[in-house]
């Protein structure tokens, strides 16, 4: 196998580095050629991954730009909606004992809540509060190497919900979670992941933003 | 070609994706976006061409237009750095994109390419037909692949290079044989 074939096969198959894609850039700006040929066979092996892989099939890719894009809407509409509420209060005053008696209450309800459950909210469950970013204190796992799951490798986050349940949160696919395969395919491995929920292909996922790796208890 | 048959406001958006959703997405990865971000960075590049779908002229090429537009993207995400980027390599991604990729061609490409594929892969001895499924059908890349096979991960690299090439050069004679 030439150097440039074992650099492809990095890319199409393994983990290549910076450097080694560096040195594939470098290889390719020498043998000018040899460029077609890459595009070549990364257009055509990703031709055959959409019709190998379930979640890559067209039907998948269609429905998860109709969600995607009925996402988007949503939020537009949410934007409209709420500028043209602003807007259409040219008499803001009247809200201001509303807005006072909301305070109150507000506040009636965290002195209730603090009293009645003196003891810490538990870190376990995520923070119930949809396409805003929070904390999962949990296990990261795989599906199939760690719970012998079918199908493909999903990384993915175990913890216990507030009805003492365990649940599982799939990860949102991001090439940055690779260095982590270990971590979770070698699972469970205690972590601590703040993100936010998403849908891909009409499937929810959990977006991290950030991922803390406790040393597994012994 | 649809794109080019229907009205700019009647556009049928749903089947403009089912039309040209697997060259659109041949297109990115062959510009150099990891493999992980190609279906993203597609819908991405769908969503600007139906907000901007008035801009389009019902006499032009769709695919040629969200080519178009994904270069767009592309080239946006080079300005990104590595570790935010949706691209392998940004030096890479320079050249690739500056290949002038053979546009024109590439919506028939992905549905001339499958059948002529599947058919040599056919005719893979079973081993080999095993282990492209465990890559692709399963997602296992060459590292899960040599822990799951207890073989080292560039053995497990070099067996798949040699069954792309095999494919590789079937496909070419099979194309030789029966040119589309």
């Amino acid at each position: 196998m030439s150097r440039y074939d074992e650099l492809v096969s990095l890319i199409l198959d393994g983990e290549p580095t910076q450097g080694e894609l560096a040195e594939l850039e470098q290889l390719l700006r020498e043998e000018p050629k040899l460029t077609r040929d890459l595009a070549e066979q990364l257009a055509n092996w990703e031709i055959w991954a959409q019709d190998a892989a379930p979640e890559r099939s067209p039907e998948a890719f269609l429905a998860g730009f109709l969600t995607r894009s009925k996402a988007e809407a949503d939020s537009a509409d949410f934007r409209r909606d709420a500028i043209q509420k602003l807007k259409s209060s040219n008499r803001p005053t009247f809200l201001i004992p509303q807005l006072i008696a909301a305070g109150i209450a507000l506040l009636a309800c965290i002195f209730f809540f603090k009293r009645s459950d003196p003891k810490p909210r538990s870190t376990h469950a995520p923070v119930d509060v949809p396409s805003q970013s929070f904390t999962v204190k949990g296990e990261g796992v795989c599906t199939q190497c760690t719970l012998n799951q079918e199908g493909p490798h999903n990384k993915a986050l175990r913890y216990t919900g507030a009805d003492g349940a365990l649940k599982l949160l799939l990860l949102k696919r991001d090439p940055s979670l690779r260095q982590h395969t270990q971590a979770f395919c070698g699972g469970p491995t205690p972590i601590t992941a703040e993100g936010e929920l998403v849908q891909i292909n009409g499937e929810e996922r959990f977006a991290t933003l950030s991922l803390v790796f406790q040393e597994a208890l012994p | 070609m649809l794109g080019i048959q229907m009205e700019v406001r009647d556009l049928d958006f749903e089947n403009v994706v089912r039309e040209h959703q697997a060259g659109l997405r041949a297109f990115i990865r062959a510009l150099g976006t990891d493999e992980a971000w190609v279906d993203d960075l597609a819908q991405e590049v769908f969503l600007i061409a139906y907000r901007k779908q008035e801009a389009f002229r019902a006499e032009a090429d769709m695919g040629k237009w969200l080519r178009g537009i994904a270069r767009r993207i592309v080239k946006g995400e080079q300005r990104k750095s590595a570790g935010r980027s949706r691209l392998l390599h940004q030096g890479l991604t320079d050249i690739l994109s500056n290949l002038g990729h053979d546009e024109e061609s590439n919506d028939n490409h992905a549905s001339s390419l499958l059948p002529v594929m599947q058919a040599c892969v056919k005719e893979l001895p079973e081993s080999a037909r095993k282990l492209l499924a465990e890559r692709y059908l399963e997602g296992r890349r060459a590292a899960e692949l040599a822990e799951h096979l207890q073989m080292s991960s560039v053995a497990i690299r070099k067996k798949l290079q040699r069954i792309r090439q095999w494919v590789r050069d079937c496909v070419q004679q099979k194309q030789k044989e029966f040119p589309v």
